[in-house]
């Protein structure tokens, strides 16, 4: 009865809305189910959608493609509720689709490739092309809730540089690197920068080890705030592989830390679901 | 009070805290825990590693001037989900209290419990 009491909390109408789609779906005759699948895109946002859908009600391997009225703008294999291999026929494209690929840098990948499609090629729809046969386990497999959360990000532009933007005249010096470390900007007072420097050095080496947090850090954003010197803090904010560092003072830290919560918040959603155990 | 019931009496008592476990930054080991809900052994060693992280962040880096009671004591890590913070004692560098919260607000709330925890636990040594 417990658990029936809790179910019914977390029950939402998002969630019910979800379900009579996804029962609706499941009664309809193959021809009208097929139709549905062959709904076109009309912006990349509606193709995000479609593919989405797809990938959450994939629980067997299967290929799709992305059809344009001359071609085939991409395939796609999805199993298990995850999105496991996109091709595309762009060569500008870089390919992900292996194991030594981080899971964020294929998800990134995966969601500007549906961007591109959807933005350039108007009217495109998926077709169902079989099922999908000898698939592996990947580390790049994705599942439509981190793909949408990571198209998301493409919306808004880069969120580590808004949150930058909301704490710019707070710091008093900062160290930012975006676009995978390409783009590097930093101002303050040498004495600062120094230690942001040191501070980004042992960051990298963290995150390039492979202890305990290493699942944690790849998979999520963060930011931390702690002391570096008598009255000041280091705020060291992470994204994907976009970082930012930055020294503040002792009483901003409080302030900027929701700050960072109001860029990278879930409205208080509650911890990972995997990681907590029922009652 | 047992050091468990000072666990349980912090996480009633801070607005918004869901898991106060107490550790120790050496050998990252959680001790004791008092949570809403049960939650997974990884779990909780990943929260006290980020401790252990952050920490030792914030020792490498620090310049104190010659004023070492100075050095920090508390950190916060935010995610997307909640905000952890991390107190450790002044007495004992290893001893760490690690709260799961859903606002930052809840620092000082906390800091002023861990104190009571590490009195305790001074008490009892």
């Amino acid at each position: 009865m417990e658990r029936i009491a809790k179910a019914r909390q977390i029950w939402s109408e998002k969630t019910a809305h979800n379900l009579r789609g996804a029962l609706m779906r499941l009664a309809m005759d193959r021809e009208d189910l097929l139709a549905d699948i062959r709904e076109k895109a009309t912006d990349h946002q509606s193709l995000l959608r479609i593919i989405k859908r797809e990938i959450d009600e994939a629980v067997l391997p299967r290929k799709m493609a992305i059809l344009s009225d001359d071609a085939i703008e991409a395939t796609l294999v999805t199993s298990n509720r995850r999105i496991i291999e996109l091709r595309t026929n762009d060569i500008d494209q870089p390919d992900v689709n292996g194991d030594d690929t981080e899971p964020e840098v294929a998800a990134l990948a995966y969601a500007q490739a549906i961007k591109k499609i959807g933005d350039q090629t108007a009217g495109v729809a998926l077709q169902h092309i079989g099922r999908a046969s000898k698939l592996q386990t990947s580390s790049t497999a994705c599942s439509a809730a981190y793909l949408s959360e990571i198209s998301e990000t493409l919306e808004q532009g880069n969120r580590v540089h808004n949150f930058f933007r909301m704490i710019q005249t707070r710091a008093k010096g900062w160290v930012m690197l975006l676009s995978e470390g390409r783009d590097v900007y930093r101002e303050g007072p040498a004495a600062i920068l120094v230690r942001l420097d040191a501070l980004e050095r042992i960051t990298a080496a963290n995150r390039g080890s492979e202890g305990p947090l290493r699942r944690l850090d790849r998979v999520g954003s963060s930011c931390s705030a702690f002391p570096v010197a008598p009255g000041v803090q280091a705020i060291v904010a992470t994204h994907g592989k976009d970082l930012l560092l930055a020294a503040v003072l002792n009483e901003d830290r409080v302030a900027i830390m929701e700050d960072w919560r109001k860029v990278f918040g879930n409205g208080g959603q509650g911890a990972e679901p995997n990681l907590k155990l029922g009652e | 009070m047992t050091v468990s019931e000072c666990l349980d009496e912090m996480r009633s008592g801070v607005a918004g805290c869901s898991l106060v476990s107490f550790g120790d930054l050496k050998t990252g080991m959680v001790l004791r825990t008092s949570a809403t809900g049960r939650h997974k052994q990884e779990y909780l060693e990943e929260i006290i590693q980020q401790a252990v992280l952050n920490f030792e962040m914030s020792d490498a880096l620090f310049v104190d001037n010659g004023q070492a009671e100075e050095k920090g004591h508390s950190v916060i890590v935010a995610t997307p989900d909640d905000v952890r913070i991390f107190v450790r004692s002044k007495k004992n560098r290893s001893d760490v209290v690690c709260c799961v919260c859903d606002r930052t607000e809840a620092v000082a709330r906390v800091e002023a419990y861990t104190q009571k925890v590490f009195l305790k636990l001074s008490e009892k040594a």
